[in-house]
């Protein structure tokens, strides 16, 4: 029972760090919208459109990383004991 | 009874004349061209957001692009940032309070120091701004191009000109009442703010 929390929390952990990455992660904050420069045509203004999209940022990480060491922690203090 | 007469008709030739020649352009803008940014420092990242919801009216005479009068407002609510939670908190009731205060306004009052160049003027503007409800008179740099004939290529078969804004200035959020001396270590106490809009004068058909 032990071992298969352990492996939960390694696979939270893991996860988490593949989802980060693999999203493209960011070192600042979540991002849901992610900001497009443009410029127009006629009066060479630089703008910004807003695209939906998600860029996990470090509470991400944090969040992920810091349940799978709570679980792990778990393991080492709580007494499991199987039925 | 005359001289009256006299004195009413003369005054109001000056006051047309000082008008004669000033264009007003609109700077409601569909396309979502015309923006504000905004640029905060912060230890984990500086925010970066802008705002889209320009509208306002601008007159000024092309001839000479030195004096200027008019409002440009931007709705506290088309502000935005990437990030959700930093949103809901940027419109919420502790910061920009968007449902009590959901204009953004500059009025413009004078402008000195005008340089021209072709159809490019810089120069000083000062003007009320208000924010958050706080009005503070202000002095910002700032620069307009002017460009005769160039609305329709933005608005088909519309004749007309446009007249391009661009400033660049600093405001202290302290100064607006805006969390003052609060949460500095997260939120800069320093806002870039960056416009760039453009206004439309179509032209009447004859």
């Amino acid at each position: 029972m032990r071992m298969t929390i352990r492996a939960f929390a390694l696979v939270l952990l893991l996860g988490t760090l593949g989802l980060w990455g693999g999203l493209g992660g960011t070192l600042g904050w979540t991002k849901t919208k992610i900001p497009v420069e443009k410029v127009d045509a006629v009066t060479g203004i630089k703008y910004v459109e807003w695209k939906s999209g998600f860029v996990p940022g470090l509470e991400f990480l944090a969040l992920g990383a810091g349940g799978a060491v709570i679980i792990f922690a778990a393991t080492l203090f709580v007494r499991i004991t199987p039925k | 009874m005359k001289k009256i007469f006299v004195t009413i008709v003369a005054l109001s030739s000056l006051a047309a004349a000082a008008h004669a020649g000033k264009v007003a352009f609109d700077f409601q803008d569909p396309k979502g061209v015309n923006n504000v940014t905004f640029k905060l420092d912060a230890p984990l990242e500086s925010i970066n957001g802008s705002a889209n919801g320009i509208a306002g009216t601008i007159s000024t005479d092309p001839e000479t692009l030195a004096d200027f009068s008019g409002t440009l407002t931007v709705e506290t609510k088309s502000m935005q940032v990437p990030n959700p939670i930093m949103n809901g908190h940027l419109h919420g009731v502790a910061w920009l309070d968007a449902k009590k205060f959901p204009q953004i306004t500059f009025e413009v009052r004078k402008v000195e120091d005008v340089k021209r160049e072709g159809e490019t003027a810089e120069g000083k503007v000062t003007g009320l701004f208000t924010l958050h409800g706080v009005a503070k008179e202000i002095t910002v740099p700032a620069q307009v191009v002017y460009l005769p004939g160039r609305l329709k290529e933005r608005v088909p078969n519309v004749e007309g000109d446009l007249l391009v804004i661009r400033s660049e200035f600093t405001i202290k959020r302290s100064d607006y009442g805006i969390q003052p001396g609060q949460s500095e270590d997260k939120v800069a106490e320093e806002i870039k703010i960056s416009l760039a809009v453009a206004g439309a004068a179509p032209k009447a058909k004859k």
